[in-house]
């Protein structure tokens, strides 16, 4: 990114759970992603989600909020007439659909899902989280919800997807709740293919990104690499 | 080489060409010596992220 420009970061702050259930990302993360992009100049770093329980709880529990404050984001509530409707000439069944404008309008958008289980989607990581800057009925999106879901990431692609999966809710997604259902992975993956970063996640749940519909759909409509045997891929390991 | 903005992205992308926008920015990024995936394992959060 350059100096003075905007950035909007966009964590999974969904739910009204403690970070160690793994149903919302990391707050350290998000804090640190805040950080970083200061750092880097940034002019303004915001900080939003469109939650499933009710925000004020889901901002505060999360630990998302005090964090991202703490480093020096704005940390917004969603506000109903912020959203905009956008035309998705290529989309196959959603042709169009409101987004926040914070989103459209921010130079950096960085999309910060954590993988977990989902009860409908089967995993939720950075293709799904955008669901949380869109507005409308969300439920028609689960229905036809690998076609759609591509059809949305069409209207607005991530500058970088960053996926926490330090603890990693495996089972009862995407609200959770025990601690049982959780492993601590220590890992995040971060890239600017939205396609690879999810396909790469898929493993962390023993899923063939090839038998995902929704990652064919996207490779195919050019908005991503799901072979990872032709991405351009770093692997860190700091315990070595 | 520099890469597309955010918003010259968003730009290029209005009306039919968004697939093919995309795909121009992915490879514009990659023909920039950018990486596409980075995975970082085995650090608290902070560190996770500050490895990328």
């Amino acid at each position: 990114m350059k100096k003075g420009q905007t950035v909007l970061i966009k964590p999974n702050i969904g739910w009204d759970r403690l970070p160690e259930q793994a149903a919302n990302t990391n707050p350290d993360e998000v804090a640190q992603v805040v950080k970083m992009c200061k750092e880097a100049g940034a002019k303004r770093v915001r900080v939003l989600d469109r939650t499933c329980n009710q925000a004020r709880r889901c901002y505060k529990r999360s630990g998302i909020e005090a964090a991202s404050k703490k480093a020096g984001a704005e940390v917004r509530h969603i506000v109903k007439s912020r959203f905009k409707s956008v035309s998705i000439p290529n989309g196959e069944l959603v042709k169009s659909w409101p987004f926040y404008r914070d989103a459209l309008e921010a130079d950096v958008f960085i999309n910060m899902p954590i993988a977990k289980d989902h009860s409908i989607s089967r995993v939720t990581l950075g293709f799904k989280n955008i669901m949380g800057i869109i507005g409308g009925d969300r439920g028609q999106i689960h229905k036809n919800f690998m076609t759609k879901i591509v059809d949305l990431n069409l209207a607005i692609k991530p500058t970088l997807t960053i996926i926490d999966a330090y603890r990693v809710l495996l089972r009862n997604g995407p609200s959770g709740g025990n601690l049982a259902d959780v492993a601590e992975k220590k890992i995040v993956i971060a890239g600017t293919d939205p396609v690879a970063v999810d396909s790469y996640a898929m493993g962390l749940f023993d899923i063939d990104p090839g038998q995902v519909e929704y990652l064919k759909n996207a490779t195919r409509r050019g908005l991503g690499q799901m072979d990872l045997s032709k991405v351009k891929m770093k692997v860190v390991d700091l315990s070595a | 080489m520099s890469t597309l903005s955010r918003r010259e992205f968003m730009a290029k992308s209005a009306g039919a060409g968004i697939a093919a926008s995309s795909l121009m920015l992915s490879q514009k990024l990659v023909a920039d010596d950018a990486w596409a995936l980075v995975v970082v394992k085995n650090g608290s959060p902070a560190q996770l992220v500050r490895r990328h």
